[in-house]
């Protein structure tokens, strides 16, 4: 059967369920990329449902159409640009009066918009009470009643969007602006029809509307056309400024007197549990020990769950590398899949539980609306620390893996801030620099291991706290940037929700694990078993004609030519120093802390000075791309690289040099 | 509007009218999208000594004291 396609877009504002939703619509038939030329995450889906066929893309959630942020821009230049047939306005229920904001700005474009009118459920539970009917007709869109996390409403939604797509795109009635500001739009739309190429684009009122409100987008646009100078002319003679704000207020004061109409509200406003909530956990006092113990209890869940899986984990790998070694014939293809692929791999799979279950509990924490407190209350100490209270995300994210931290700066508005937060947030140790802590501290320290390896995270954090006060000082300098976060309710987040938002950060670190990795292990496989015939990974092998080539450089740090390929192919990544010293020293994981041991070249402060390096040099080579992706230069990229290996160079040579004067 | 005074001065806990927003174009039109506009009532629930915690139509935002300062309020009592 033939499908008809309609093309559907979703818009609303932050944390009013967009993305459960899009989940809703689409299932698992999803697809992430970015939208062109920029950073901003782009999702689109589709889904089916009598003969039609949805294709759905998810706008970046946004508040207004004023093209004032990127995602307000890249949201409106898709619906100017792309036409879709549907604009699906999901709305917070509970929240009309803000929410409708951005619809009334969608209508004004012309929009074909079907309303979704979310959580529902919980407006009615305070009391607050929608004439839906009398609101859609007002409104002069349809409405549908839908609760997105529970998946409640879709059908009927889809058969609306069904419904409006087929139906005539007749323009919603132009929103009444006072006399003075209908004159100034009226004298504008005659200077601006002379120009047929700006009116396919936009609605010729919506743009001299823009126009108004100083829209930077609308302004430029308007003055590369031939209409631009006798624009700028009618412009010239108007006051924009006292202009923009009564627009915004026609628009408020027209959905007021819709929803006036339409809604009725609670008949007494008391405490909500929410205000409970908030008045212990953003305390003056209590906010900060609250939210440590919650940080602190969300690092001891992660370690203590994931102890069997990592097991289990290392038992598999174990096993099939025995397996590979009993039937594998071919001596080369047994150590390719054995020393190479499975011993590679097996070492960075490792750490997915960690990163899952680490993930996992900040996917709760996120829905359930106390991250954005965490910010709040963060936001003091992060801003003496040259940060932003949103900072706080990412750097915690860092613990985890260093990639998604990146990723999570998006969320931060100000380049300066974003910028400074991106090239600290991989100072803090990652997951993947674990097992090198553990493997030399273990052997060398004994007892003192946990100590050792404690000593290294408050290290990474005061290498993060002093690189983010270094920049912001020299390079971003500058006040943080005002502050503006929006508190959700507190809710009960769902398993399925959580589930989801876990994946898809735990996913980024898998597809890591399977193309970059892989590839890297069977690189140091090569260059280790090159020329045929020496035996794996020993000096006179490729890998050791680097390593000795590169000696000079770490010498005065006290590392041998091992332990500099080990750092070298830790650029790869990180779980692979351990993963090579293995391959090095010819033994497996078990054997090789009695290994690095009993080798006279490396000391006790050597190993101190080694996992320094280890810690602060260059992020991995997967971390460094999404630096590039997130950042957009190649310069910072480079300077992150070289800011880090020098520092660390620095680090380990003060280490070895302070230890040998106190007479280690 | 003679008797308004920043966001940033006013007590915890009673209910404001938004009169007028000074600011420059993207800040004031960030907060008149998230609805700090004319009559708009607003409460304070709490602060920092950065940051205040503002009620607007139901919602919740935390604002640093520096845009606070930007937002004007008067007495709702004024507006009725």
């Amino acid at each position: 059967m033939d499908r008809k396609k309609i093309r559907v877009a979703l818009a609303g504002n932050p944390n009013v369920g967009k993305t459960s939703l899009f989940n809703a619509l689409t299932g698992a038939r999803q697809h992430v990329g970015n939208w062109p030329g920029v950073t901003v995450e782009k999702k689109t889906g589709k889904c089916t449902k009598g003969g039609h066929e949805f294709e759905i893309v998810d706008l970046p959630g946004i508040y207004g159409l004023s093209a004032y942020s990127l995602d307000e821009e890249v949201a409106r230049d898709y619906l100017v640009q792309e036409r879709p047939d549907v604009v699906v306005n999901i709305v917070d229920a509970t929240n009309l009066e803000r929410n409708l904001y951005l619809s009334m700005q969608l209508l004004e474009l012309g929009m074909p918009v079907v309303l979704a009118l979310n959580m529902a459920d919980r407006a009615e539970e305070r009391g607050l009470g929608i004439d839906i009917p009398c609101l859609s007709e007002r409104l002069g869109v349809p409405i549908v009643q839908t609760v997105a996390s529970k998946g409640l409403g879709i059908d009927a939604l889809l058969d609306a969007m069904a419904r409006r797509a087929e139906g005539t795109k007749a323009a919603a009635p132009p929103l009444p602006y006072p006399g003075h500001v209908e004159s100034s739009i009226a004298s504008l739309v005659s200077v601006l029809e002379k120009d047929p190429g700006l009116t396919s684009s936009y609605p010729v009122r919506t743009l001299a509307v823009l126009l108004l409100e100083s829209d930077p987008a609308a302004r430029r646009l308007v003055e590369q056309s031939t209409a631009g100078a006798s624009a700028q002319t009618a412009l010239s003679s108007i006051d924009t400024d006292a202009m923009e704000i009564d627009i915004v207020d026609a628009r408020y004061g027209r959905i007021r007197s819709i929803l006036g109409q339409s809604c009725t509200a609670p008949s007494a406003s008391g405490t909500s549990l929410t205000d409970v909530l908030d008045t212990v956990l953003t305390d003056k006092y209590l906010g900060i020990p609250i939210f440590l113990s919650l940080m602190w209890g969300a690092f001891m869940l992660t370690f203590t769950f994931a102890e069997p899986f990592m097991e289990g984990i290392d038992w598999v790998f174990g096993w099939l590398i025995g397996l590979v070694s009993e039937t594998v014939g071919n001596e080369t293809l047994a150590s390719l899949l054995g020393d190479g692929i499975l011993g590679g791999v097996g070492s960075v799979l490792i750490f997915v539980p960690n990163i899952f279950i680490l993930f996992f509990i900040l996917a709760i924490l996120e829905d359930s609306g106390y991250l954005a407190r965490a910010a709040f209350v963060m936001d003091r100490a992060m801003a003496r620390l040259g940060l932003h209270g949103k900072s706080f995300v990412p750097m915690l994210m860092g613990f985890g893996c260093s990639v998604p931290a990146i990723m999570a700066c998006r969320t931060i508005e100000n380049r300066s801030d974003r910028m400074v937060t991106i090239l600290s947030a991989p100072f803090i140790t990652c997951g993947a620099r674990l097992p090198v802590y553990i493997l030399f501290a273990g052997a060398f320290f004994g007892a003192r291991e946990g100590t050792v390896v404690f000593a290294l995270y408050v290290l990474s954090i005061l290498v993060a706290i002093g690189s983010a006060k270094l920049l912001r000082s020299a390079v971003f300098r500058g006040e943080t940037s005002p502050f503006i976060l929006e508190m959700p309710e507190y809710g009960v987040p769902t398993l399925k929700g959580s589930l989801l938002h876990m994946w898809e950060r735990g996913a980024q670190y898998l597809r890591k694990a399977g193309t970059v990795i892989f590839v890297g292990v069977i690189a140091i496989w090569a260059l280790a078993s090159l020329p045929w015939g020496v035996e794996y990974g020993a000096a006179d092998s490729v890998v050791g004609s680097i390593g000795r080539a590169i000696e000079p450089l770490v010498r005065p740090l006290g590392f041998d030519w091992k332990l500099a390929v080990a750092l070298i192919f830790g650029f790869v990544a990180k779980e692979v120093v351990v993963a090579s010293l293995g391959v090095l020293y010819g033994t497996g994981e078990d054997m090789l802390p009695d290994a690095i041991r009993a080798d006279p070249a490396i000391t006790p402060l050597d190993a101190m000075g080694f996992m320094v390096f280890s810690l602060i040099y260059s992020p991995c080579i997967a971390a460094v791309a999404v630096i590039k992706k997130e950042t957009g230069s190649w310069k910072w990229m480079g300077v992150s690289i070289l800011y880090s290996t020098v520092l660390a160079w620095v680090a380990a040579f003060a280490v070895r040099h302070i230890g040998l004067a106190l007479g280690y | 509007m003679a008797h308004d005074m920043p966001l940033s001065a006013v007590p915890e806990g009673s209910t404001w009218r938004v009169s007028r927003i000074a600011a420059g174009y993207g800040l004031s039109r960030r907060l008149s999208e998230l609805g700090f506009v004319g009559d708009a009532p607003v409460s304070v629930c709490g602060r920092t000594n950065r940051s205040i915690i503002v009620r607007l139509c139901g919602q919740r935002y935390a604002l640093s004291r520096g845009i606070a300062q930007h937002i004007y309020v008067s007495e709702a009592s004024v507006h009725g």
